[in-house]
């Protein structure tokens, strides 16, 4: 059913001055995508949180909205980069000032603190075939194609002006004829692994772009629920598009037939893909481990906690390992055998190993750490200082932290916790 | 003069034109203390933006651009207004949280760079004082699909512009401008804007259809059907569909010399095989078209006219008039022709057929689909960088040749080539005392020859009909008889899509009024 409006059913002026800019805002958006329709969104999911990539002038225009702003649909919160209330030891208190209030900002619009990249784990899922306006780009991904709802891949003023006024540009991906496969990919490769399903989007991106992906999962293992979350990361950080089908997997993909596979991908086009994107030589020490991108379902990270390994010994050499998990109470991390380390909503959690180890040549270092950043990513937050070379098991993360100008080593999650233990990437095996 | 765009957020400004020549990311590239740009390797490194009417491409970097704009509004030191060809979101964010004047869909040519420029309050266009020539491009319907179909067009003299926009048309509608504030709009040539539904012929370039660096006949037919299918989805007008030989053509011709050669029975039989061979290559692209849907005749060109100074001259139009009306789309095609000498037939190619056919036919616009994105400054071979020439504009007298602003003269592969008069123009009946032009005589036409060892037997990587330096003299000549024609890449769709529904796209040859 088109439930898309003409954009001059829109009032002119709002009922408050941010509805009145969030108005205009959607408004000029119809005229760069060269619509004149608008369609009403079940949900907004705003981007642009992180005073990090705000800046004053963000900020500012945040606190103008919220001074009259209020959100006309459940509308929810992308992470930050730490949770002001437990800041991670290396930020400043007027970082985590700064941080409080951009939140507070939202806050006083009405959008639910979720500070989620996956606010399909924390909030009820959309609906097939709603229309949503939702800015964080994975998330899209997962709207659109696991979930079969609509969106583009909106901006964080654009979602928030979405939200504010409960209307998004009717185009892109909101049409039916956009969201055509066009593309039939054949995947021999296993999927077995959360990293594998990774490294398959970064090459669909880098090779083939943006059109739509029909894929057929070919090959002898099923993908898992964290591996799907890795598919939708990573095809649209490396270029590819905000909605892929896989058949007789995905809920659209029945609606479409199935095409000829013009294009295969074998194990070897994947191995090729890990190697492209890892910076490490072997050898190399590892500053800092990071899994969690994007933030996974309650539960997946508990292997970093091992019920009979000490956290000193999981830790191990590399100095830091992060975990970044919705900043949701209900669904943050919970290292069930590791009764010191819970991560409680808003507290970031500390498993100080305590003590020193050796490391090679005689150096003492400081021991690892683990730190859960619920609602936090640190793609978008300030590191320590020191960190210059990080391990994770997500393509998407190793894309925006290459990008930031860290030496980046990808591996699947199992290894990341070796690694964190042996703070070495390893030589070849 | 006076380039019509899309006003995304409200205001008058007015101020020095400054035109960036890359995109820019605000973020990073601008120093919102200073406004000057910082982005290393811009062209237009150590620009301050303050205050100045900035034109660019488009945006790109970080979406954290959007707050470099407004810090740069609430510092004072943000440009007057923006003039983007294609805005995305973070640009409208930040002009609009800003306030900052933005008009889009506006290309502006480099040349105006340093121009008093200024947007009234209420106008969607930018007024520049004092400039050469300029060039637009024109909005095209929403990236993500759609014809675009939606363009005005508007003619001299006809002020308000018709309101033709259907579904999907500019999202302004509520903007409504009484004659009285708008007079005619002197933008762009208004012949380079042609309805959608004006009958059209259509180029189909060799080598866009054959392999035309085969050294035997050999069609591409994974490009044919995709052109047959496009052509298809977009062709709205009657047309006449000519297509060039590519290897069908130009190796037979060079390998069997005929154009050197005396005519003994020899050269007869080869110029026949010649022929012969065109009949094949014209039966598999009219099969590829009907396959696609399209209602095609072929026709014979040699049979309906020939070759006089150069020229091809149709003497019998009858036969594709009533095909025509009846419905069809003539497929002619680049073909050995006989000449006013009995001793030297010639070849009369789909460059040479294009503006007989439209001036004979009274069509207003030639669409060139060709294998590059229409006429560079350089040749792209040698420099890919070389940017397209977005329009030519013919003038309507001898005196004033193509815009003196070095950008807009074509300065094709031809190494000394001069445009021509159109004195000479109108004296084409007697072609005699005219200066050599590259149709005067077809051993003047063979623009390259590779003739190395090592490739000449297996490759004929040149064109013995002009190329095109000769296809855009040619056009030049026809633009003073009000024939519009478009040069594009026909595997590009957007372009082919804009050519057909009568919007600027590759590079446009028109009058100049």
């Amino acid at each position: 059913m088109d439930r898309s409006l003409p954009l001059f059913a829109l009032p002119a002026t709002g009922d408050t001055p941010a509805h009145t800019r969030a108005l205009h805002l959607i408004t000029a958006l119809c005229r760069v995508r060269r619509t004149d329709r608008v369609v009403p969104v079940a949900s907004a999911h705003i981007s642009g949180v992180s005073y990090w990539n705000l800046g004053p002038a963000g900020l500012e225009y945040l606190d103008e909205l919220a001074a009259t702003g209020r959100v006309r649909v459940p509308s929810t919160l992308n992470p930050c980069a730490f949770m002001p209330s437990a800041p991670p030891p290396w930020v400043t208190e007027e970082d985590a000032r700064l941080q409080a209030r951009v939140l507070a900002a939202y806050e006083a619009m009405g959008v639910t603190m979720s500070c989620t990249c996956a606010p399909y784990l924390t909030q009820p899922a959309p609906l097939f075939g709603t229309h949503l306006a939702w800015a964080e780009s994975s998330a899209v991904t997962v709207a659109n194609s696991l979930l079969g709802a609509r969106t583009e891949r909106e901006g964080g003023p654009g979602a928030l002006a979405a939200a504010l006024c409960g209307f998004t540009p009717y185009t892109g991906l909101h049409l039916d004829a956009n969201r055509r496969p066009r593309v039939g990919v054949r995947v021999t490769a296993r999927l077995d692994e959360p990293l594998r399903m990774g490294l398959l989007g970064a090459w669909y991106g880098r090779t083939l772009g943006d059109a739509v992906p029909q894929f057929l999962f070919d090959g002898p293992v099923e993908p898992t629920r964290t591996g799907w979350q890795a598919l939708c990361a990573a095809i649209i950080t490396y270029g590819g598009p905000a909605l892929f089908h896989v058949v007789e997997r995905t809920p659209e993909a029945a609606t479409f037939p199935t095409l000829p596979a013009q294009v295969t991908v074998t194990d070897a086009d994947l191995d090729d893909e890990a190697a492209r994107l890892t910076d490490l030589q072997p050898g190399e020490g590892v500053d800092l481990v990071f899994s969690g991108c994007p933030h996974p379902v309650a539960g997946t990270q508990a292997c970093f906690f091992h019920r009979d390994v000490p956290v000193a010994e999981v830790a191990g050499n590399a100095p830091w390992t992060l975990l970044a998990a919705p900043g949701d109470a209900a669904t943050s991390v919970q290292g069930d055998a590791a009764t010191s380390v819970q991560a409680d909503a808003g507290t970031s959690v500390q498993a100080d190993a305590g003590t020193s180890v050796q490391a090679d040549a005689g150096t003492s270092v400081q021991a690892g750490r683990i730190l859960t950043l619920p609602g936090g990513c640190p793609a978008v937050s300030p590191l320590p200082p020191e960190v210059k070379t990080i391990v994770t098991d997500s393509a998407k993360a190793a894309f925006y932290l290459r990008s930031r100008g860290y030496r980046v080593g990808l591996a699947p999650t199992q290894r990341c916790v070796e690694l964190g233990s042996t703070g070495r990437w390893p030589h070849a095996t | 003069m006076r380039l019509e765009g899309l006003r995304l957020t409200e205001g008058a400004a007015c101020g020095r034109l400054l035109i960036l020549t890359a995109p820019l990311s605000f973020y990073g590239g601008v120093d919102p203390e200073s406004g000057v740009l910082v982005q290393a390797d811009h062209p237009q490194h150590g620009a301050c933006l303050s205050g100045r009417i900035l034109a660019l491409p488009h945006t790109s970097g970080s979406t954290v651009g959007s707050w470099t704009l407004l810090r740069m509004a609430r510092l004072g030191t943000a440009p007057a207004a923006i003039v983007s060809a294609t805005a995305d979101a973070v640009l409208v964010t930040g002009t609009l949280a800003g306030g900052i004047v933005h008009l889009d869909g506006i290309t502006v040519n480099a040349a105006l760079d340093g121009c008093d420029a200024l947007i009234p309050e209420e106008g969607e266009w930018l007024e520049v004082t004092d400039c050469g020539d300029v060039m637009i491009r024109r909005p095209l319907a929403g990236a993500s699909g759609g014809r675009p179909d939606s363009h005005r067009v508007r003619t001299p003299g006809m002020s308000p512009a018709p309101e033709t926009g259907a579904s999907g048309g500019r999202p302004d509608s509520h903007r409504v401008r009484t004659p009285g504030m708008s007079p005619a709009p002197e933008t762009a040539p208004a012949s380079l804007l042609v309805p959608e539904d004006s009958p059209l012929i259509l180029k189909l370039g060799g080598s866009l259809i054959t392999f035309k660096q085969s050294p035997v006949p050999r069609v591409d037919f994974d490009q044919l059907g995709k052109l047959a299918r496009l052509l298809a989805a977009n062709l709205k007008a009657p047309a006449v569909i000519l297509h060039g030989a590519g290897s069908f053509g130009h190796g037979p011709v060079a390998r069997t010399g005929v154009l050197a050669k005396a005519l003994d029975d020899d050269a007869r039989r080869d110029w026949g095989r010649i022929q012969a061979l065109q009949y094949q290559l014209s039966a598999i692209v009219c099969e590829a078209l009907a396959d696609a849907g399209l209602p095609v005749f072929p026709f014979q060109a040699s049979a309906l006219g020939h070759l006089e100074g150069g020229r091809f001259v149709l003497t019998d139009v009858d036969a594709l008039r009533r095909a025509l009306l009846a419905g069809f789309i003539p497929v002619l095609y680049g073909t050995p022709c006989f000449t006013e000498d009995p001793a030297r037939p010639g070849i009369a190619s789909g460059d040479d057929l294009a503006p007989a056919l439209a001036l004979a036919l009274g069509f207003s616009r030639v669409v060139h689909l060709t294998d590059v994105a229409g006429v560079h400054t350089e040749d792209p071979r040698k420099n890919p960088a070389a940017p397209v020439i977005p329009w030519i504009t013919a003038a309507d007298d001898s005196t004033d040749l193509p815009p003196s602003s070095g950008s807009c003269r074509p300065t094709g592969p031809t190494v000394g080539w001069t445009p021509p008069s159109f004195a000479d123009a109108s004296r084409r009946g007697a072609p005699t005392d005219a200066p050599p032009r590259p149709s005067d005589g077809l051993t003047l036409m063979v623009t390259s020859h590779r003739s190395d060892a090592a490739t000449a037997t297996t490759t004929t990587d040149f064109d013995v009909t002009g190329g095109m330096a000769g296809k855009v003299k040619k056009l030049y000549d026809v633009a003073a008889d009000g024939v519009t024609s478009w040069i594009v890449d026909g595997r590009d769709e957007t372009a082919v899509a804009a050519a057909l529904a009568g919007v600027p796209a590759g590079t446009v040859v028109c009058a100049k009024k």
